[in-house]
């Protein structure tokens, strides 16, 4: 697998594979030094018109099989050149190509070395920007340093070095450090990555290379790629580089979503890229949901709650199904992976399955090397009939082949986690039975009646407190002649901010890449991790933290016990925090995702990538209700005698994937051609077994099978999917490319005798900048691209979900005893077929002024048709689930802008600012024959957002007469999906070796379901705003008839119910949010030396720092009370429903590297 | 040479590849797929899981019609019980479907599916399947007849109250019809229960001489109750839901009943709060555990009913024997009023006590809504005061999800 930011292309790949046996070259050597029948002698077929210098070089690389050596950065930037030169030889071409440049060339030691001429020999001021010298280059200086500190003399006879240490700094051009970057010393293929200040260090193995000329080449996401020359010796060799920005890197190599050409200028729809290592370097974040969190424009994810390990909702260009799962496919190096959640215990009440632990972040994020995020349709076609959400494919980190290096990191981390929230009080009036000397309430004892008295159980027993985390990570990454290798380690023990919430979570991981041939490819790649994760009972399940303090009450405090404690005041006369702690909900999780990848090219224009993969996973979720004498738990009955569920599931999902490409070229007509095909298989096959049993005789003994009755349950799934697609991609000068493909679906939801769905895809990419009319606004806008595409996806229901079924039921027979019986289940749609979801998207990507702002925009409609809606069906027609049927349309639609902008770069600062923007136009058009329906409040109407709050509205408050006037019937009353998301990200970094890092997030346009408040100000009477005057807290009259009515019909003058009054509490949650802020200081070199590493970095930060939300009521506007649901009307329900807050946490890391 | 062989090899196992990646059939052993199902062969499973729906139902509709109608009162939080508890109700409260209307539905049609599938074969005549399906989805329809101001039968139109109760009738009449040749206790039981299901939908429909007549054949010491066990994993389909939703800290017994003190309306005070915080905990008695039956019919109620039919036509005595003897096993000493319209209030009095908990009251309510007993009057405060008032006691609406998804009603 090749991953983005590892090595630019594949000319820049070829390059380095073929630098190795760089020979001995002088620095101002002849012009031109040719031996006959050698690498300058081969024809050149290159046929190139107004392109630039270094695009002609790589061409002439490319079709003359001759490895070119230079530096990027060196060439004249905007030089165009043009070159007939497919009848000549290499040397010829080179000629004309570098004519007026200054730059000679010489052949040695199997490839060809571009270098600076002689003084005399650079191009005259005006023709083209001057090239500096080697010592005085305003974008480069190297230095070469003798071991004895002197400038070494020339060397002209190969000789082995004994010792030598190259190191040096990289920085950008304004002068900061450039952490993260690749340095590969491309003859020895040694290679070091930055540290934090821009500091790397390559040491030579003794006596293994020839002394000579070598050059550093320098690769980093964001900046163009450079070589820089310099001369291997003995003893220390100091190379001090300068990377340029590049706003736009249109020649960085997307693999997800693409064949063929794969460079980005060839792309017709945008495909995110979020660089993994820096921002792992950088961010305070814990796992991959938080990686993707707020990076890229269009992709909004909602945390959900502040349970540890909880997965979040993740939604990509809005939410195109109503039925089905809007969460995006996960792919993890081209296997596709579970990416939901993992509901092996419910922990958020009946209806739900709210803070189950997310599959997702079994990753360590640490093994990432980056994501790429394919965001819609448009995109996403290759991969079929299911990826209408979009695709998250993960690309872990490889091994440095050909590199000979070992290089090893460890990483420490403290994390001081806090609840970020205070539970409200609860308030009520002493009642006449209170109010007596033998009271057992100690706050209404001797006071009057009506006396109000306040409570705050949360705080009396510390339901919630302060966590932590701590956790560690090796990795180490290397690599011989012809392999390379990754490996790691990661193990984090987090305890949340209840007793009984703690996440426990091992990883490992190995890669390793052999390359036995040039033509042959083998990565295999292994990773294994286990997780244990203990939930706290969430959202409305009763024995909740939060639900039991909060809808308690001050009347039930008592003081009675023999030991005089304080008890009661909860929800539940009996809880306490020994109760809500002693449950157990525990799910635990054994993972390993395999995968091979082999590439093979029998010949030069025939390319194959087949991959096998797998993701299996053990998993068990283990509950248990401790058997009490104390009725902690009065609705679990036989109340007290203990209760246990014990689940086992095995997820096995297996991918086999093939893609061919070939390559064709028609110099003549500057016309390149990719042909590509290929087949897709996933399976997903998911069983369970579960048990359950009441009346245990001991806590100790809680085997299902000691309880004292005890059943067992079990389920089964499995789904199979196929597709096969070709696709043409045609490139013209290598800037116009023109994509077609198609490709045919299956899927077994739908059985083997429903005919075939196919997908076609259209799109355009062209590197307008590289026209030969731009070169008047190249020295404003250097590059510019346009793209168009258009393509078609689709999502998929589970298997089976056409048939009309029965489902088990058990009955009382006429003995009295249980047997199994059935009753309907679902009707089923013999006519189903997949959600088919329609995408354009326009775009255009630029760099101004100098490289230092690129701008990507992107413009999307993406329309979901024959959209699977879950019917509600008539209760009358005895079914107990609703059919799926192909009705109806959603429109998402919207706007993306992604700036990067380097206003600042100098050599003591830095500022480093990126913003990300998008807007969403979410409408239902169209519902067929299921017209509008409503769900829990929420309504699926045309004309509006997707799950639209709908309630009854208020009229008029008719405060004379104590009364408010409501609609007749249900209305629209607010989004449930922002209409805008932007983020904005900063870094500044001082004096090279300090980076401060601030990331900004807003939401806005849509509202949040306050059922928290709604149940304290209504239900329980608790809160301070009904119980206090106005003026102290309270609401005012017109605020207090508003949310309690009482409420009366507009048309019927009939009382309405309160509950489906709920306008006061779907509140705005509009909000700005601190997400990230952190300070990463590099240690001193003195000190890192003293511990015998090369660099180490301290990062203090934090996380969610800062929450802005004027207009909700309650403590977080981006809680899921109903979870993030995989599928079905409740994954789009943004409610407070009792849900912890996501926390605030501080972390300290230190990572050190060797 | 080498390269075409590789190439070819390469080929081969692309195609491999490609075959084995199309097969699409996929094993669903937890599905049961209703076309491997035979419905006729499994008559006895499809009607047995029917009645079991029944019996769930039922339960469901005893608690809910509880509250609306005053038996009990809510100690829960959730606003939407509070809603039901003081009358206030609209079409999208999602309580009205999920609690009321569509637990009736599935009973109707389930049992009527049974009867369908048996309609055609050559013994319908004789299928104590078919008497039972019947018997229940007449209870089911009966009921709704009872007390929604619309029926609908499988997706069908709206019916009137009288359209619903006679479509309750003639299930009943099937049920008769069938096992007035049968001989077992079953079938007995089915027939005496039949008698009473159609009984009480006449009288509800006013249909006073008949619904007498169709009451007196029943024995009176006939008894028919909804059955249930422990199981754990299915209470909330085969246990006594009555009881399983009263050892919450939810229902509490009101206070109207509560002052009785009546043998026949057992509570006991559960020390502390319900769920609310606020209000005290009373707990029914009646049913003590997950296996106690639930009476569905009994000679009791064909007693009531043809004392009830009587009156309304003029007679007196069925009724005043009935109070006298009823009043006595309720520890009230000797009723004297002569009066019509105070020996019918005394008979809903006496009907409230012996039915508390079984799911009459409601109804009751409906059918004579001047003297039925302990119903809070509309305008009186709530039992939460701060909750505002009781609102008028109607006929339930349909709900909205069948409103919007039964074409019959756009």
């Amino acid at each position: 697998m090749t991953t983005a930011g590892s090595i630019g292309s594949p000319v820049a790949r070829a390059l380095l594979a073929l630098a190795m046996t760089a020979g001995s070259v002088a620095a101002h050597a002849p012009r031109a030094q040719s031996e006959a029948g050698g690498l300058l002698a081969r024809p050149a077929n290159l046929q190139v018109e107004h392109i630039s210098l270094q695009r002609a070089l790589q061409e002439l690389t490319r079709l003359s099989g001759v490895p070119l050596a230079y530096s990027p950065s060196m060439l004249p930037g905007r030089r165009k050149v043009s070159c007939r030169c497919a009848r000549v030889s290499v040397a010829t071409a080179l000629d004309s190509l570098l004519h007026g440049t200054g730059f000679a060339y010489r052949e040695a030691d199997g490839q060809v070395m571009l270098v600076p001429g002689p003084p005399g020999s650079l191009p005259a001021a005006g023709a083209d920007p001057p090239l500096p010298g080697t010592a005085a280059l305003g974008a480069l200086s190297a230095t070469l340093l003798g071991a004895d500190g002197a400038q070494p003399p020339f060397i002209t006879q190969p000789a082995l070095v004994h010792a030598a240490t190259i190191a040096g700094s990289v920085t950008s051009e304004g002068g900061g450090p450039v952490a993260g970057a690749l340095v590969t010393s491309l003859r020895s293929r040694l290679s070091a990555t930055t540290d934090a200040t821009g500091r790397f260090r390559i040491v030579v193995p003794v006596g293994r290379i020839a002394a000579g000329p070598d050059a550093l080449r320098l690769e980093r996401i964001g900046y163009g790629s450079t070589d820089v020359p310099f001369e291997l010796h003995n003893g220390d060799i100091r190379v001090d580089a300068v990377l340029p920005l590049q706003a736009v890197a249109l020649d960085q190599v997307v693999v997800t979503g693409t064949a063929g050409n794969q460079e980005r200028r060839a792309q017709a729809a945008v495909i995110g890229t979020i660089d993994a290592a820096e921002v792992v370097r950088q961010s305070p974040i814990q796992n991959v949901t938080q990686m993707l969190q707020a990076r890229l424009p269009g992709i909004n994810i909602t945390e959900s709650s502040g349970t540890t390990g909880a997965a979040a909702r993740i939604h990509i260009r809005g939410a195109s199904s109503i039925s089905l799962s809007n969460q995006p496919l996960v792919f993890l190096d081209g296997v596709r992976i579970d990416g939901g959640t993992r509901g092996l215990v419910n922990v958020s009440g009946a209806l739900t399955v709210g803070q189950a632990p997310s599959a997702l972040n079994d990753l360590n994020p640490g093994d990432i090397e980056s994501i790429e995020v394919v965001k819609g349709p448009a995109a996403a076609t290759l991969y079929g009939a299911d990826a209408s959400a979009g695709v998250i494919q993960i690309i872990t980190k490889r091994g440095r082949m050909g590199s000979r290096s070992f290089a090893q990191e460890f990483t420490f981390e403290y994390d001081h986690i806090m609840p970020n929230f205070e539970v409200p009080s609860n308030w009520a009036r002493c009642t006449a039975a209170l109010i007596a000397p033998t009271s057992p309430n100690p706050l209404c004892r001797g006071q009057d009646t009506g006396t109000l008295v306040s409570d705050n159980p949360a705080g009396r027993i510390h339901a919630f407190r302060n966590g932590r985390l701590g956790s560690f990570r090796y990795t180490a990454r290397g690599g011989g002649e012809s392999y390379g290798y990754f490996a790691s380690f990661g193990i984090a023990d987090e305890r949340g901010t209840t007793l009984n919430d703690r996440l426990e979570q091992r990883s490992g991981r190995v890669n390793f890449t052999f390359a036995p041939t040039p033509r042959l490819t083998f990565d295999a790649g292994m990773g294994l991790v286990r997780t244990e994760n203990e939930l706290p009972r969430s959202d409305q399940d009763a024995y909740g933290y939060y639900i039991q303090s909060i809808l308690g009450s001050p009347l039930t405090v008592r003081d009675d016990a023999s030991d005089g404690s304080i008890r009661g005041g909860m929800l539940f006369a009996s809880t306490s925090l020994e109760s809500l702690s002693s449950i157990i909900s525990r799910v635990s999780a054994l993972r390993v995702t395999p995968s091979v990848q082999v590439r093979f090219a029998p010949v030069p224009w025939f390319s194959n990538r087949i991959t096998l993969g797998a993701d299996i996973t053990e998993g068990t979720g283990f509950q248990l209700f401790p058997r009490n004498d104390q009725g902690w738990y009065p609705d679990r009955l036989p109340a007290g005698n203990g209760d246990v569920e014990s689940t086992q599931e095995a997820d096995r999902s297996y991918t086999v994937d093939y893609l061919g490409n070939v390559h064709a070229e028609w110099p003549s007509a500057r016309l390149a051609s990719d042909l590509s095909f290929g087949s897709q298989f996933i399976q997903r096959v998911s069983s369970r077994l579960s048990g359950a049993g009441a009346g245990l005789a001991t806590n100790t003994a809680y085997l299902v099978t000691n309880a004292a009755v005890s059943t067992v349950g079990q389920g089964f799934g499995e789904s199979r999917s196929h597709g096969l697609f070709v696709q043409e991609q045609i490139g013209w000068r290598d800037r116009l490319f023109l994509q077609f493909g198609l490709r045919a679906d299956r899927n077994s939801a739908f059985g083997s005798e429903v005919g075939t769905f196919h997908l076609p895809k259209f799109g355009a990419s062209w590197v307008v900048s590289e026209e030969p009319f731009w070169d008047g606004l190249s020295a404003v806008v250097p590059t510019v691209r346009l793209r168009a595409a258009w393509g078609t996806t689709g999502r998929s229901p589970s298997s089976g979900a056409s048939l009309e079924t029965w489902s088990t039921a058990k009955f009382v027979n006429e003995n009295g005893q249980l047997e199994l019986g059935i009753v309907p289940g679902n009707p089923g749609n013999a006519d189903l077929k997949p959600e088919r979801g329609k995408e354009l998207e326009l775009g255009f990507d630029a760099a101004l002024l100098n490289d230092r702002l690129g701008i990507e925009f992107t413009w999307f409609d993406k329309t979901t048709t024959d959209l699977l809606v879950s019917v509600p069906v008539s209760p009358s027609s005895g079914f107990g689930a609703s059919p799926l049927g192909n009705i109806g349309e959603v429109v998402n639609r919207g706007a993306e802008l992604m700036l990067h902008a380097t206003p600042v770069s100098r050599r003591n600062l830095v500022w480093d600012v990126r913003l990300n923007a998008s807007t969403l136009h979410n409408e239902v058009t169209g519902l067929g024959t299921a017209g509008t329906f409503i769900h829990n409040f929420r309504a699926f109407v045309p004309g509006r957002q997707i799950a639209a709050w709908w309630v009854h509205r208020i009229r008029e408050v008719d405060e004379a007469a104590q009364r408010v006037i409501v609609s007749d019937t249900a209305e629209f009353s607010g989004n449930q999906l922002p209409t805008f998301h932007a983020s904005l990200a900063t870094t500044l970094t001082l004096w090279r070796n300090l980076r401060v890092y601030a990331q900004l997030e807003r939401k806005s346009g849509y509202h949040v379901l306050n059922l928290n408040q709604e149940f304290r100000d209504r239900s329980a009477r608790s809160s301070a705003s009904v119980n206090l005057p106005a003026g102290q807290g309270g609401y005012d009259t017109v605020d207090r008839l508003r949310r309690l009515g009482p409420y009366i019909s507009e048309r019927t003058g009939l009382p309405v119910g309160v509950a489906n009054v709920k306008e006061p509490y779907v509140q705005k949650g509009d909000h700005f949010r601190l997400r990230e802020l952190t300070a990463t200081l590099a240690l001193p070199m003195s000190l890192v030396r003293r511990i015998g590493a090369s660099a180490a970095a301290l990062t203090v930060g934090g996380r969610n720092l800062g929450l802005w939300a004027a207009d909700f009521e309650g403590h977080d506007p981006e809680v899921l009370g109903f979870g993030p649901h995989p599928t079905g009307l409740n994954q789009i329900f943004n409610s407070d429903v009792f849900t912890t807050p996501p926390s605030r946490r501080w972390i300290v890391r230190l990572n050190v590297q060797y | 040479m080498l390269t075409r062989f590789r190439f070819r090899r390469d080929a081969a196992w692309t195609a491999a590849l490609l075959l084995a990646g199309c097969n699409l059939d996929v094993s669903q052993p937890g599905l049961i797929d209703a076309s491997t199902f035979d419905p006729l062969a499994d008559a006895r499973t499809l009607s047995m899981s029917a009645q079991q729906n029944f019996y769930d139902a039922f339960a469901d509709l005893i608690n809910s019609t509880a509250l609306y109608s005053g038996e009990t009162w809510t100690g829960a939080v959730r606003q939407e019980s509070n809603d039901i508890g003081r009358r206030a109700i609209v079409d999208t409260n999602i309580d009205l479907n999920g609690n009321f209307w569509a637990p009736l539905q599935a009973v109707i049609a389930t049992n009527d599916q049974v009867v369908d599938v048996l309609r055609e074969t050559a013994d319908f005549n004789v299928s104590i399947h078919a008497a039972r399906s019947s018997l229940w989805s007449g209870f089911a329809i009966a009921m709704m007849g009872e007390i929604f101001c619309q029926g609908v039968i499988d997706v069908g139109p709206p019916l009137t109250p009288a359209q619903t109760l006679d479509s309750a009738i003639v299930r009943f009449q099937r049920a008769l019809q069938i096992t007035s040749g049968l001989s077992s206790a079953e079938a007995t039981k089915i027939l005496n229960a039949a008698r009473v299901g159609m009984a009480r939908a006449q009288l509800h429909k006013g249909d006073f001489p008949l619904a007498a007549q169709t009451a007196s054949a029943v024995p009176a010491d006939f008894v028919a109750s909804a059955i249930y066990v422990d199981d754990p994993q299915s209470r909330g389909r085969t246990a006594n839901g009555v009881f399983t939703f009263s050892a919450g800290t939810t229902q509490i017994v009101a206070a109207d009943y509560r002052l009785l003190t009546d043998p026949r309306i057992p509570f006991a005070d559960a020390g502390g709060t319900a769920q609310d915080g606020r209000s005290r905990l009373f707990r029914q008695r009646k049913y003590n555990g997950f296996t106690d039956p639930i009476r569905v019919a009994s000679g009791l109620e064909a007693r009531y009913i043809i004392a009830e039919a009587r009156l309304r036509q003029g007679d007196t005595a069925p009724a005043r024997a009935l109070i006298e003897e009823r009043r006595l096993a309720g520890t009230q000493p000797p009723f004297t009023d002569t009066g019509e319209p105070a020996i019918l209030a005394e008979l809903m009095n006496q009907r409230a006590r012996d039915f508390w908990l079984e799911g009459r009251h409601l109804g009751d309510a409906i059918r004579n809504p001047s003297a039925t007993p302990f119903i809070p009057a509309t305008g009186v405060p709530f039992y939460k005061p701060d909750q505002g008032e009781f609102g008028p006691l109607t006929c339930l609406d349909v709900p909205f999800v069948e409103k919007a998804n039964n074409p019959n009603f756009r």
